[in-house]
């Protein structure tokens, strides 16, 4: 039988003492789906790959992965089988050849046809050329395309990838990110942690952002319009003092504010239907309007203000 | 256990081991040494004309085990002495060689972090532990026994074979076989302990020269005349060692839990 969700977490905590690492979390991930969890350090998504992987066990709360409850040992065990790990550093080993390091791991995993898979991958990371060199004197880009073929070597149904992009160059990162996209594109399953909004909004089809709890998860489009709603940016020829107050006073703005004394950044409920009305107030109190436009609201603006607010304002 | 996976994590050792200098140094120079005393040792006392007061002591105690020994010529006694005096060296090398890998083994795993990436395999602890401890005991004993088979061999058939039955007996037999691969466990022991609570191999071995400590004791005993290695001696010190690495066994399965090798290792 299938399991509807393959990974699935119901209220996981997890203490160190007195530090909560990860607090009543609930998290379900439906097969092919690339879910980013996003968060500030700390926050315990590395904690919380590392419960969902088995090697810590929850104070509280249950995680489930294929099915397989992830707090009893010989489950953890099978399920591990099945899961592709790329851990925050490579964790390559720099005395072994890149094809040293694939085989040792092919091995672990007991794939059947292991040299044909690590051929496979190498080239995939386009390290194949490479595979006689130690690892050592490899780059750190080069080290993570590695580490990634690692996880990928025995074909696995899920993947975790914390944080595959850390402290690597703009081109590494943007190698990586292709490789990712790629398997974004073979519907793999995917829990991927990260700082990168921009990353985040690329490859996810959802993003849980975490600070020891799950503040919200959603899509990237869905959170911004729930936190936001939509805003309008307006831009005046002249500076309009009265402007702000005119439009505090209608109706259907929720939010306003200048962004410069010739820029007004409105949030109305509906900008198809409560624009005109907008405008014509404006130009009523004898503001001169340049041009009028929908304004993006980035995904940093939504991450900065659930994360970088007290928790109690974000709860 | 999944001998399957213990042998993955053995070659894997033995890869890392291999390119590791520094590691075959700290136990080819004793071995050296312990093949060059024979040869310094007999050729040198051939030329001695009377035995001193501290050597003709430590005959007497000697012929306890070896009756026969006062009936050799005196030269050949001395070369008895000695030989018997070194022999501890195989005692060393194992010890010195497993805290070495050992130390090598996890304070680089550590500093490389690449133990989480094992650990998100099917890999048991227990079969992490086994592994490891294959690796590091089962090299430096095999440098052990290939030095003393040619220690012999330099001894017995290159030297003089009179000495034969001073360095093929029982109590050499089972100090090389039986006691230095427990003595080697205890270095694996001592290292791996120490290994979880550091992060710089050199600082390691420092600190777990402490499991060295006892076998020094040995040879300096026998230098000084205080011990004669006999055969209850010897699987006395069998079952202590024994005991102790139990102890220290019981310790590393506690520490590699993975739960504490992710959040507590230093």
């Amino acid at each position: 039988m299938r399991a509807p969700f393959l990974i699935e977490t119901e209220h996981l905590t997890k203490r160190f003492g007195d530090i909560v690492a990860v607090e009543n979390v609930s998290l379900h991930i439906e097969r092919g789906e690339v879910l980013a969890l996003l968060g500030p350090n700390g926050a315990g998504k590395t904690t919380t790959i590392r419960l969902l992987l088995g090697l810590l066990q929850p104070t509280e709360g249950t995680a489930r992965v294929l099915g397989y409850d992830m707090r009893r040992r010989s489950q953890a065990e099978k399920a591990r089988a099945r899961v592709g790990v790329l851990t925050e550093t490579p964790g390559l080993y720099d005395t072994l050849t890149a094809l040293e390091n694939l085989r040792f791991f092919a091995n672990l995993y007991a794939i059947p046809k292991a040299d044909a898979a690590i051929e496979t991958y190498l080239r995939v990371v386009e390290l194949w050329d490479r595979r006689d060199e130690r690892v050592g004197t490899f780059s750190k880009g080069m080290r993570q395309r590695l580490a990634l073929a690692r996880a990928l070597l025995h074909e696995p149904d899920i993947l975790f990838l914390d944080e595959p992009t850390s402290g690597l160059d703009p081109a590494a990162t943007r190698r990586i990110r292709e490789l990712l996209l790629d398997l974004k594109a073979q519907g793999r399953t995917t829990l991927l942690t990260t700082h990168n909004l921009d990353e985040a909004e690329r490859l996810a089809d959802r993003i849980a952002v975490v600070r020891t709890r799950l503040l919200v998860i959603d899509t990237p489009k869905a959170l911004r319009l729930r936190l936001y709603g939509r805003r309008v940016r307006i831009a005046l020829a002249t500076p309009s003092p009265h402007a702000l107050d005119v439009v505090r006073t209608l109706p259907f703005v929720r939010h306003a504010l200048l962004a410069d004394d010739k820029t007004l950044l409105v949030q109305v409920e509906s900008p198809d239907v409560h624009n005109p009305s907008l405008i014509e107030a404006l130009v009523q109190a004898g503001a001169r309007i340049r041009w009028v436009e929908e304004d993006r609201v980035s995904l940093e603006d939504v991450y900065l203000q659930l994360v970088g607010e007290p928790e109690e304002a974000t709860a | 256990m999944r001998w399957h996976y213990v042998r993955t994590l053995f070659i894997k050792e033995w890869q890392e081991l291999a390119r590791q200098r520094m590691i075959w140094m700290a136990m080819l120079v004793p071995l050296l040494i312990t093949l060059v005393i024979p040869i310094i040792t007999v050729r040198a006392i051939g030329a001695e004309e009377a035995l001193d007061q501290d050597t003709i002591r430590l005959v007497q105690r000697l012929a306890i085990v070896f009756p026969e020994l006062t009936t050799l010529d005196p030269q050949l006694q001395v070369a008895v002495v000695m030989l018997r005096m070194f022999g501890a060296m195989f005692l060393l090398i194992p010890v010195v060689g497993a805290l070495n890998i050992a130390t090598y083994a996890i304070v680089g795993e550590k500093r490389n972090r690449t133990l989480e990436p094992v650990l998100a395999t099917p890999l048991r602890p227990q079969e992490l532990l086994a592994g490891k401890s294959i690796g590091a005991v089962a090299i430096p004993m095999l440098m052990t026994w290939l030095g003393y088979t040619l220690y012999v061999f330099v001894t017995v058939f290159v030297l003089d074979a009179r000495l034969r039955p001073y360095l093929l007996d029982t109590v050499s037999l089972l100090m090389v076989f039986v006691l230095a691969p427990f003595v080697a466990l205890f270095g694996l022991g001592g290292g791996m302990i120490v290994s979880t609570r550091v992060n710089d191999v050199r600082a390691a071995q420092q600190i777990g020269g402490f499991v060295v400590l006892p076998v020094v004791g040995l040879f300096v005993g026998q230098a000084l005349g205080w011990l004669i290695f006999d055969t209850w001696l010897v699987l006395l010190m069998t079952a202590g060692v024994f005991l102790l690495d139990v102890v220290l066994l019981g310790i590393n399965v506690a520490l590699f839990d993975p739960e504490r090798i992710l959040t507590r290792w230093a």
